[in-house]
């Protein structure tokens, strides 16, 4: 069972960060490579996992590096807003490490406010697996 | 729903909007594949609608929705979003 566990110098302030890359999805890939059209190669960033982020996320600068195009729209609702808006959304794989990827995430695109992350760990990803948040140790795990 | 202009779907999704009802009738359930003002095709799953699309139409934008009476939105509850 594929595990990650970081240990930070203050996980109350950071919050559960951690790298993970993220790529085109193996739909597209398949689609496109059999025409030679080269995607972009999945790349590395800073993710938080968020408990309270109904589906992951990515800010409009990540999915400008994917070069990918949208597949959808959705619907949602922050504490801020006061009524839903459309984001649109994105078909990708997430890499934990070199060889545990979560393969078909439909990610949303919007923008973060001022936070050192460009991806938020949704519900979507967190359904397939087990966090462990050891606070008095500064350290969290997650396990698929 | 407020739809910006960084939405590059919006004539897909007036498209759905205005077909919504006879989807429901004959498709409810199942998954609609638009492009433009055209409706591809419906299918079983979203995975199975994904597909089609980059098969068809590669790495271009189209939109794979689920038809339902009316659409829930996600809810984020943390303050990471910008919006």
């Amino acid at each position: 069972m594929p595990s990650f566990t970081a240990t930070l110098p203050d996980l109350a302030a950071s919050g559960p960060a951690l790298q993970v890359a993220i790529g085109p999805s193996r739909e597209l890939i398949a689609a496109l490579t059999p025409l030679g059209v080269q995607m972009a190669a999945p790349f590395s960033l800073t993710a938080i996992i968020d408990t309270g982020a109904h589906t992951t996320v990515l800010n409009p600068a990540a999915v400008a590096r994917l070069g990918i195009r949208p597949v959808g729209v959705a619907p949602i609702v922050t504490p801020s807003t006061t009524s839903p808006i459309a984001c649109n959304r994105f078909h990708i794989n997430v890499y934990f490490s070199e060889d545990f990827v979560v393969e078909n995430v439909f990610a949303i695109e919007a923008p973060m406010g001022g936070v050192p992350y460009q991806c938020l760990i949704g519900r979507d990803i967190l359904r397939y697996g087990t966090l462990l948040y050891a606070g008095h140790a500064n350290q969290f795990t997650l396990s698929f | 729903m407020t739809v910006s202009d960084a939405i590059v779907l919006r004539p897909e999704l007036e498209f759905f909007e205005q077909h919504r009802l006879e989807l429901l009738d004959r498709a409810a359930g199942k998954y609609a594949l638009v492009k433009g003002s055209e409706l591809i095709d419906v299918f079983e799953t979203e995975l199975e609608a994904i597909r089609a699309g980059y098969q068809r139409f590669g790495n271009e934008a189209f939109l794979v929705k689920h038809i339902v009476e009316a659409d829930l939105p996600l809810t984020f509850t943390s303050f990471n979003l910008g919006v």
